[in-house]
């Protein structure tokens, strides 16, 4: 095995350096000692000449050596090993540029590994299967009330039937049960309705029994359920015998047959699996159980193939079932991407997140600029270290080479600080998304660090120290050695050149830019710490009310069929109103789609028949992104909201055919300006599929804003009628009297089970809490966006810094021969400082102008009304900045005195 | 007797170490005064380069080497052929003589 013989052999030679010396000695040793026998026997000369010729005849045994040591491969690591210990060392020399460096580019890589984790949880879009690249998600959307529009039983079928290029179709949904041990205990979990294709797409062995057959869906097949480690674990107890037990959900008897292994959760995080037994025959059209669709590509199908056959479907259903298909597309997803939602709804900290990313993707190269300055400065002094190590020999390879693994002993340091950053940022971020979401994240998005990531950070590393490293070491290395040479002493031997000065000009200009919107945010952050609410917050409980369905195969299945299901849902949500308000502590109960303050948004586009132009018709989508709620008539009613234009909802408002919308005072504010808004019409125009359109609203009414939370002022609302029976679950609000309303949360509980056992509560919760941690969320979001303002601020005082302390260092002699002939000191900080704030001027003049272009494009508008304080606030920050850094080495020049200063010439 | 240059014999060099060991297992002043033996001193291994010659087949995997005692009862690092080592002989005596032919045939036709 001639390899195993070569690598042992290298790996002696590379890693145990003292045996292959020593080997080494010896061996030549030997060689030399046989051939002075061989010279004495042979020629008969004495011992002493023989050897001598020995030695000749081998010819410059070091030499030899050196050879032998070179090709074991261990040169470069011997000379990489000085060079990081020279590394270590700079960075205890020179601890300000250490603290400066390594604080600067450990916040470039937080925010560039956070955000590289957090884009490619997002972006990606496999599953982690083999093959898990090519799972699709085929849906529906349009304007039918939350289920109308959803995928349903009949689609399954059409789906199944027609489309080619895929395999493995099938479907789910999630049914809320409780799951009933032997011995009776119970506990509540979401079981998943699964087709049997959901594991053959996963391909994941089980790791106890069996997972779901084609077989169970049989209509007359014995139930059985699949179940998850975590349910192995905490409802089983790891009990290995578990396969065969019996195990009851809500009122069925189901026997176990397969335990699937830890971290499995397809379709979303799931842990309890039972066969889909929904047969579309079984159904009326239109009335068909909402499912979700999920396929897998055959190899060599695309995607938008697959999107091409379901879009034109959808168009060929339309036309034959109108008044059920009407304004509904279809559309092929990547599975994962089915599940991304934009949560963050909220204008600040959509300005702040915009704001991030553009600093995001400067950040890192800003900031190794900047270092790179510092450093050139530093290796400005080491210009004598150079000149002599070039004439001692050194190459300049070998001087670029040790000046780059001085820096990424710099930047490892920095990243590695930035990885811990960024893992706390991101365990914080999945904290707050897990709680903002309500419920556990899908089994596959892990927000932590990847080795994508860790490749990542390694890769910005690089980049990292070739600017910090690299670049000065080239420029320093350009030289004559002679002239320096010549020099050495003088402490004159570089320039800031124009590359330099730029950079230093282009970072200021960024800075100026830049601030303003982080100034913006911050200080409407603090400002509206405090906002008077104008509903009762602190007196507000919400919950979301839902009725547990049937599964097939239950003896009153037929009773549910969609229609009748949600006039039962209307008529049940009426009897829990009246009997809740019966309580004496509760003032009044409201229905809406969602809790105050978590409403989606839409896109929303004004009617332009009507006169008044569109204001925002450059852009590609239509419509402007607003905030959406829906709500029951009484809603403004029961939180004590007076109209200020027009009339508030009626009874009548939720009829069909009736279209009327409800906006606030912010809307009407940015739409109309001063013009009224009553009569006008609106209309959401749809979120991805520009093709589907709802129907017109007609505004009736404005009225206030209702900031829920601080950051939430000056957000625009619709509001829009919701009729009981179209959404499932529906949020209950309640106007709780005397005490918390959490107090009230058993009693809520025990009233709604009273109205009827199969109601379920979901989140109940104080609106205010609830509302919280999107205030959290913010304000994480922001508090990151001061440590990079401030980061930013910060490094381009360095960079000034460094720019006069090298123009310091440089015309030491100049300055000491000035003050010699009598210059004043003004005379001398004038000369030093001039450069330097012409620089800054300039930049600070071309970050004015960039600043208008950033504000656009992150949307805060602040130049209309708050740039007349922030802009000129930001000039002076920046220009207290250029002088706190000039301090030093100004106070430096002031201090050389001529005689010093002429005495190294 | 015209020596051969340097350069020629560095790169043969390797073919000579193979060849020497395919004999006998042997340490490295024994191959140096093999060849020279063989070749009835025509051919001189410069003795300092052949060391890193040996290291660098032995990073090859072609050789294999371990401490053993000279007739004359001094430890010494012994070099062997290994199975691919023998097969890397085959084939560098192979090419070593069609290139041998062709140059001779140039050099012939010149």
């Amino acid at each position: 095995m001639s390899w195993i013989d070569g690598v042992r052999a290298r790996f002696t030679l590379l890693f145990r350096r003292g045996a292959a010396e020593s080997r080494m000695n010896d061996e030549i040793r030997f060689h030399i000692e046989q051939e002075t026998d061989r010279i004495v026997r042979d020629e008969g000369v004495d011992r002493t000449e023989a050897r001598r010729r020995a030695l000749a005849a081998f010819g410059g045994v070091e030499n030899h050596k050196e050879e032998l040591r070179y090709d074991r491969g261990g040169s470069w690591l011997a000379g990489l090993a000085l060079d990081v210990k020279l590394g270590a060392r700079m960075l205890a020399k020179y601890p300000g540029l250490t603290v400066v460096g390594v604080l600067g580019l450990a916040i470039g890589v937080a925010i560039g590994a956070t955000g590289f984790a957090a884009l490619e949880t997002v972006v990606d879009s496999r599953l982690p299967f083999v093959h898990g690249d090519r799972v699709i998600a085929l849906q529906n959307l349009g304007f039918r009330g939350r289920d109308g529009a959803r995928a349903n039983l009949h689609d399954l079928d059409e789906w199944r039937k027609t489309l080619r290029g895929v395999e493995l179709l099938g479907a789910y949904r999630t049914l809320d049960r409780n799951l009933i041990t032997a011995d009776g205990a119970a506990t509540p979990r979401r079981v998943a309705e699964m087709s049997a294709t959901g594991f053959a797409i996963a391909g994941v062995t089980p790791m106890l029994g069996r997972y779901l057959l084609a077989d169970d869906e049989r209509p007359n097949a014995p139930p059985v359920v699949v179940i998850g480690f975590n349910v192995w674990q905490s409802v089983f107890l790891s009990d290995s015998s578990v396969v065969g037990k019996a195990l009851r959900l809500g009122d069925t008897q189901h026997t176990i047959v397969g335990v699937m292994p830890r971290g499995f959760g397809f379709p979303i995080n799931n842990n309890v699996w039972t066969p889909l037994k929904l047969n579309a025959a079984d159904y009326v059209r239109g009335q068909a159980p909402a499912v979700e669709v999920f396929a897998r590509l055959t190899p060599g199908t695309t995607l938008d193939e697959v999107h091409a056959q379901v879009e034109a479907m959808a168009v060929r259903l339309a036309r034959a079932y109108p008044s059920e298909r009407e304004n509904i597309a279809s559309r092929a997803m990547w599975y994962p991407h089915s599940f991304v939602e934009v949560p963050l709804n909220n204008p600040i900290m959509q300005v702040a997140i915009n704001l991030v990313r553009v600093i995001m993707s400067v950040i890192l190269i800003v900031i190794g600029v900047n270092v790179a300055i510092l450093v050139y400065a530093r290796t400005a002094t080491r210009t004598g270290e150079i000149a002599v190590r070039t004439a001692l020999g050194a190459s300049r390879r070998r001087i670029v080479s040790q000046f780059f693994v001085e820096a990424l002993v710099l930047s490892s340091v920095g990243a590695v600080v930035g990885l811990g950053l960024a893992q706390v940022a991101l365990r914080f971020i999945a904290t707050l998304v897990d709680r903002a979401a309500g419920e556990q994240l899908p089994f596959w998005i892990q927000l932590r660090l990847s080795p994508a990531t860790v490749l990542y950070v390694a890769g910005l590393a690089v980049l990292a120290a070739v600017i910090v490293g690299v670049i000065p070491a080239l420029k320093a290395t350009q030289r004559q050695i002679t002239a320096t040479l010549k020099q050495l002493g003088a402490g004159a031997g570089l320039r800031l050149g124009k590359v330099w000065n730029t950079l230093i000009v282009a970072q200021v200009a960024a800075t100026v830019a830049v601030m303003p919107v982080a100034v913006y945010a911050l200080a409407s952050w603090i400002l509206m710490r405090n906002p008077t609410p104008s509903i009762p917050m602190n007196e507000l409980l919400t919950a979301s009310l839902y009725l547990g369905q049937r599964g097939a195969g239950t003896d009153d299945f037929d009773e549910y069929s969609a229609a009748q299901f949600r006039a039962r849902f209307g008529v049940l949500q009426a009897e829990v109103s009246r009997a809740l308000l019966q309580d004496p502590s509760v003032v009044s109960v409201t229905f809406s789609g969602s809790p105050p303050g978590r409403e989606p948004q839409e896109r929303i586009e004004l009617d332009t028949l009507r006169g008044v132009a569109q204001r925002d018709s450059g852009m590609a989508l239509r419509g402007r992104w607003t905030i959406m709620g829906y709500v029951a008539a009484g809603h403004f009613n029961a939180l004590d909201v007076k109209p200020l234009a027009g009339r508030l909802f009626e009874p009548g408002d939720a009829a069909p055919g009736v279209h009327v919308a409800i906006v606030n005072r912010s809307f009407v504010r940015r739409e109309f300006g001063d013009a009224s808004a009553l009569g006008r019409r609106i209309r959401p125009v749809g979120r991805n599929v520009e093709r589907v359109y709802a129907p017109w609203y007609e505004i009736v009414g404005v009225v206030p804003d209702m900031p829920y939370v601080p950051v939430d002022s000056g957000r625009s609302r619709v509001y829009v009628p919701l009729r009981a029976a179209d959404a499932h679950p529906i949020t209950m609000t309640l106007r709780i009297r005397g005490g918390a309303p959490s107090a009230f949360i058993p009693r809520l509980r025990e009233i709604t089970t009273n109205v009827n056992p199969m109601l379920l509560l979901g989140n109940v919760s104080q609106l205010d809490q609830l509302l919280d941690v999107e205030g959290e969320l913010a304000k994480a979001v922001l508090v990151a966006t001061a440590i990079v303002a401030v980061s930013v601020l910060l490094l381009s005082g360095a960079g000034i810094y460094a720019l006069i302390a090298f123009t310091v260092t440089r015309r030491r002699r100049e300055i000491g021969i000035r003050t010699a002939l009598g210059a004043r000191s003004a005379q001398v900080i004038r000369g030093v400082l001039a450069r330097a704030a012409a620089q800054i001027a300039l930049g600070v003049a071309i970050g004015l102008v960039l600043a208008l272009p950033v504000d656009r494009m992150i949307g805060a508008h602040i130049f209309a009304g708050w740039g007349v304080v922030i802009l000129p606030s930001v000039v002076l920050m920046m220009a207290a900045t250029g002088l706190m850094a000039a301090a030093a080495p100004v106070r430096k020049a002031m201090l050389i005195q001529p005689t010093e200063a002429l005495r190294s010439e | 007797m015209p020596r051969p240059t340097t350069d020629a014999l560095r790169g043969s060099l390797d073919l000579l170490v193979l060849k020497t060991l395919s004999l006998e297992a042997m340490h490295g002043w024994g191959i140096s005064q093999r060849i020279q033996q063989i070749s009835k001193g025509a051919l001189e291994v410069n003795q300092g380069s052949l060391y890193p010659a040996l290291q660098r087949l032995e990073k090859l995997g072609l050789i294999t080497s371990d401490w053993d005692t000279s007739d004359n009862n001094r430890r010494a690092r012994y070099y062997k052929l290994t199975a691919s080592g023998r097969r890397a002989l085959g084939d560098e005596l192979d090419g070593w003589r069609k290139f041998a032919a062709g140059l001779e045939t140039v050099l012939r036709a010149t």
